[in-house]
């Protein structure tokens, strides 16, 4: 009882104590006179012809996807769990645990692939490191600490699993999930403050001398859109990932009672993934937005510059994992018996959002050909070009949105019966809060086009407003509604092989996506080291091609991919026991 | 088999993806050097061209100042009418308050460049500063950093918009920017100070006839004048596919020639062309008779125009150094009579005129293939 005590007064004095630690212990106000290094092409080392941005680039993104998940795992691991508390469903609970037993056999893989990191960036590109320590000072050393801390709290939080499991102790046990998570984030913020001060430096005079605090550099203009960002779409990567685990546990399991269970953990991850994932188009309107505020060129450069062909390339990621996404909810409406009766809708949910792909595929500002101009008789489509525009875009995305919560909600409601007296009227409320929403996103969309340049981003705030409306609208009433209702059996395990491949486009789609959108992160600092203070000088500085891109890209998630099923391999070899030895210990 | 299955399924959505990102227009990096040309030496009318080039190039002026709704579309807008509004507008507070006639403008754009925030037209501010701070990076300042000259020239160009005489001084050698690589690799070319000793430098010849040369793809150079002016003449060598003759193709001419030039060799160009009269009309029994040597053959037919010849840095078509090494006497006579029969990987079709069997004498034949067979790597 002592040791539970002991953890529970240090869980809760570490998360409130460790972000501010974080952001304020290196805060000492040092003034280096000095500006920003001016290497010149030769100071870049050239070691054995290896392309130092590529072998940075691809070390970067790796550790970003290992720890993507390896932070992503614990917080809804935590979530997890409280809902084992709450319902009493012990599924939760070993869910939470299988999880987390993912997550340690990725945990030194990303600690490993992180040293990597921080070497070649140090051997290839030393002056750019050697001015952002002299910026971030003792920050980086907490870094440090903040990891060794992180390591001690996955520990015991893994190890402590059954040891602390039932009773008081399990609240003790979600005080290390909480103390985890808040070490966790502060690395993720603390790492997030040095990539977004080399977009939108601050603290620092113009020519790189530093005259702020080690505060006022973190907290610089990109900062907290890019946690936001981060954050939500770390929920919704982990949750991808673990879904593609539980999807191929599925297609491998014979055994009917392990096949329910993995169909069960699919749905759950695939629910958490589209969770961080329906509010991640905001989250990324809100970082577009201060781009644009900090400096107008660098957002021109990403949505109308030569950056603009990626968001299509974008839009067919985000298509496609709308529409597997959905093909999956869809493809669980046979688990009840009920669910044929919502499978009429579905044609209907299919059109929205394929038609919400299309138009958000639609490109508007093109870099063309003399020729091309020619052949579309401008430059923009006549019939086609005001669709790719941002409140068209903007309205196909809240649209695809609210459809897919649809689906989620048919599911939920095919197993179960309201026996209120008023569920009638409330289900006449529902339908009209869908139908006045759509139409004031479509009406939303349509002033959009209206409104000049400037104001067509802030036109979307009502569209979002609207979207969250919908959606908290419908659970608050559901939830009442659905209080004491008869429940329809779920019949998990009661699915097709091919949802289970709709379950494996989340994860590869999810990586590919991911991999671009820090490609197109860095590309915004076209040839900066640090925007508009350091230059690099390297004979790497150029935008490489979107082909180039996307082939590195595909290299690297190739490889994340094997470093998975690797980690997939482990955590099942630890439950595996040699014939004869069933009984050791 | 279920692993294989999943694997391969997803590999087949990777492939997709990168297929997909492969298939769209490619925008390939400038990975030239970046050179800093001195400007020393420009008159007004090279310095409003210069200014153009600014606007819509390093300056990036036009990623915001179009119709799209970010700035006032500069270049659409009646400046002469603007810029008068503006200096007599109560809001206005900065240092050409209340001026009148060019110079006023001249100090209004200037302090519009370094600090935009001086004033800023209803409706362009930031978002939440009540349009008393502009988004307008400072365009002397980091990322565009346009030097003195630059601005000047882009002053220059604005006033010229508004149909005034600019007013901003013409760049001194001392202000000029310095004519080193930033980064450390080699030198720029020192400017050559003979106007028929640019033309060659950039080998205009090749492709434009010039005092008869023959050269056909590009327009004839001769009573130039007659057809355009001197602004529209640089405007056309800084920036050539912006308008192309009937006639012509367009990409064949390079259009980093900006950067490549000096401002005074442009200066010596164009002076030289807007001097060339019209071409007489042609006698066909004025004929020149055959090179009697190797060096005179080559130039009458223009090779080095396109080939790499010693070092002329041509690459329009192979070089021509140690040709002997890659192909016989035969196969380059072939190569030269009947040229779009094999092109070199790298290079294209139909550049390399296919009417030398008529216009080569023998002669002339055997003294180009026994000069190219014998020219050293």
């Amino acid at each position: 009882m002592r040791l539970t005590y002991f953890i529970a007064f240090f869980a809760t004095l570490f998360a409130f104590v460790v972000p501010e630690f974080a952001a304020a212990a290196a805060d000492v106000a040092e003034v280096v006179l000095e500006g920003a290094p001016k290497p010149s092409r030769m100071d870049y080392p050239l070691i054995a012809g290896i392309s130092a941005r590529t072998l940075a680039w691809s070390m970067a993104q790796m550790h970003l996807f290992l720890a993507a998940f390896v932070l992503a795992v614990p917080l809804f691991a935590i979530a997890t769990e409280f809902m084992s508390v709450i319902t009493g469903d012990d599924r939760f609970d070993n869910m939470a645990r299988e999880f987390m037993k993912i997550t340690m056999a990725a945990y030194s893989l990303t600690a490993l692939v992180g040293g990597g990191l921080l070497l070649s960036l140090l051997v290839f590109y030393p002056h750019l490191m050697g001015y952002l320590i002299k910026v971030f000072r003792g920050q980086m050393l907490i870094y440090a600490a903040l990891f060794g801390l992180e390591s001690i709290t996955l520990y015991i939080y893994f190890y402590s699993w059954d040891a602390l499991r039932r009773g008081n102790r399990k609240y003790y046990h979600m005080s290390i999930g909480l103390l985890l998570n808040t070490v966790g984030l502060t690395l993720m913020f603390v790492a997030n403050a040095w990539a977004s001060f080399m977009m939108s430096p601050a603290g620092i005079a113009p020519d790189g001398a530093i005259t702020g605090t080690v505060w006022e550099a973190t907290r610089n203009p990109l900062w907290n859109p890019l946690n936001l960002h981060r954050f939500l779409a770390n929920i919704a990567y982990g949750g991808a990932i673990v879904g593609g685990y539980a999807a191929y546990m599925f297609l491998s399991e014979k055994d009917k009672k392990l096949k329910e269970h993995y169909d069960w953990m699919g749905y759950t991850s695939n629910f958490i993934a589209i969770l961080g994932f329906i509010p991640l188009p905001f989250a990324g309107y809100w970082l577009m937005a201060e781009i644009y505020a900090y400096s107008q060129q660098m957002g021109i450069t990403a949505m109308g510059g030569i950056l603009a062909w990626l968001f299509i390339i974008q839009a067919v990621l985000i298509g496609t994992i709308m529409l597997a996404a959905n093909y999956y909810l869809w493809s669980g409406l046979m688990r009840t018996d009920r669910g044929a009766q919502y499978t009429k809708y579905v044609k209907y949910i299919a059109v929205v959002i394929v038609g919400g792909f299309l138009v958000w595929v639609t490109p508007h500002t093109l870099i063309l050909t003399t020729d091309e101009i020619q052949n579309l008789g401008g430059t923009h489509h006549k019939l086609l070009g005001p669709l790719g525009i941002m409140p068209a875009k903007n309205t196909a995305v809240n649209l695809m949105l609210v459809f897919t919560f649809l689906s989620f909600q048919m599911f939920y409601r095919s197993s179960r019966v309201p026996v209120v007296s008023w569920a009638k009227s409330a289900n006449m409320v529902i339908v009209a809060l869908y139908v006045v929403g759509i139409a004031n996103i479509v009406g939303a969309g349509i002033y959009g086009y209206i409104t000049p340049t400037v104001y067509k981003v802030g036109a979307s705030v009502p569209q979002v407003v609207t979207t969250l409306s919908i959606i908290i609208g419908s659970v608050i009433i559901d939830v009442f509604m659905l209080r004491g209702a008869k429940s329809e059996k779920v019949h998990w395990g009661r699915m097709t092989e091919r949802s289970q491949y709709a379950l494996f486009v989340l994860p590869v789609a999810f990586t590919w996506l991911m991999g671009l959108m820090g490609y197109i992160r860095s590309s915004l600092r076209t040839n900066w080291h640090v925007y508009t203070v350091m230059k690099d000088n390297s004979s790497e500085a150029y935008i490489p091609t979107l082909g180039d891109a996307g082939n590195t890209i595909t290299g690297i998630t190739l490889a994340f991919m094997a470093v998975m099923v690797f980690v997939f391999w482990l955590s099942r070899l630890g439950a595996t026991k040699q014939k004869g030895t069933e009984g050791a210990v | 088999m279920t692993f294989l299955r999943v694997m391969g399924f997803s590999i087949a959505l990777l492939a997709f993806y990168a297929i997909f990102s492969n298939s769209l227009p490619q925008v390939e990096p400038d990975l030239s050097e970046p050179v800093e040309v001195s400007t020393d030496g420009l008159d007004m009318d090279g310095m409003i061209v210069l200014g153009e080039k600014l606007f819509s190039g390093k300056g990036t002026c036009t990623l915001c100042h179009n119709n799209l709704g970010r700035a006032p579309d500069t270049l659409e807008m009646d400046l002469a009418a603007a810029f008068a509004e503006r200096l007599a507008d109560p809001g206005y507070q900065g240092i050409a308050a209340g001026g009148e006639g060019p110079e006023a403008v001249e100090t209004y754009i200037r302090e519009s460049l370094q600090d935009p925030s001086a004033y800023v037209v209803a409706g362009f501010g930031k978002k939440g500063t009540n349009d008393r701070e502009s988004p307008m990076p400072i365009v002397d300042g980091p990322p565009i950093e346009l030097s003195n000259v630059e601005m000047n020239a882009v002053i220059a160009f604005l006033q010229d918009r508004a149909s005034m005489d600019p007013t901003v001084p013409l760049p001194s050698a001392e202000e000029a920017p310095s004519e080193e690589e930033p980064s450390g690799e080699g030198m720029v070319e020192a400017p050559v100070t003979d106007a028929l000793a640019a033309i060659g430098k950039f080998n205009c010849s090749a492709c434009h006839d010039l005092d008869g040369s023959g050269a056909d793809l590009g327009p004839a150079l001769g009573g130039i004048a007659n057809r355009m002016n001197r602004t529209a003449l640089m405007g056309a060598i800084l920036d050539p596919n912006a308008e192309i003759a009937e006639g012509y193709d367009e990409g064949l001419m390079p259009d980093d020639l900006g950067e490549e030039m000096h401002a005074s060799e442009l200066l010596l160009i164009v002076d030289y062309l807007m001097a060339l009269p019209e071409p007489e009309p042609s006698d066909e029994n004025d004929e020149e008779g055959p090179a009697t040597n190797a060096i005179d053959a080559l130039d009458n037919h223009g090779c080095g125009g396109c080939h790499d010849l010693d070092g002329s840095e041509a690459e329009l078509g192979p070089k021509l150094n140690g040709i002997a090494n890659r192909m016989s006497r035969e196969e380059l006579k072939a190569a030269i009579l009947d040229p779009n029969a094999v092109i070199s990987q790298g290079f294209e079709a139909e550049l390399m005129p296919d009417d030398f069997a008529d216009d080569i004498v023998d002669s002339e034949m055997t003294l180009i293939l026994d000069y190219l067979m014998n020219l050293p790597e």
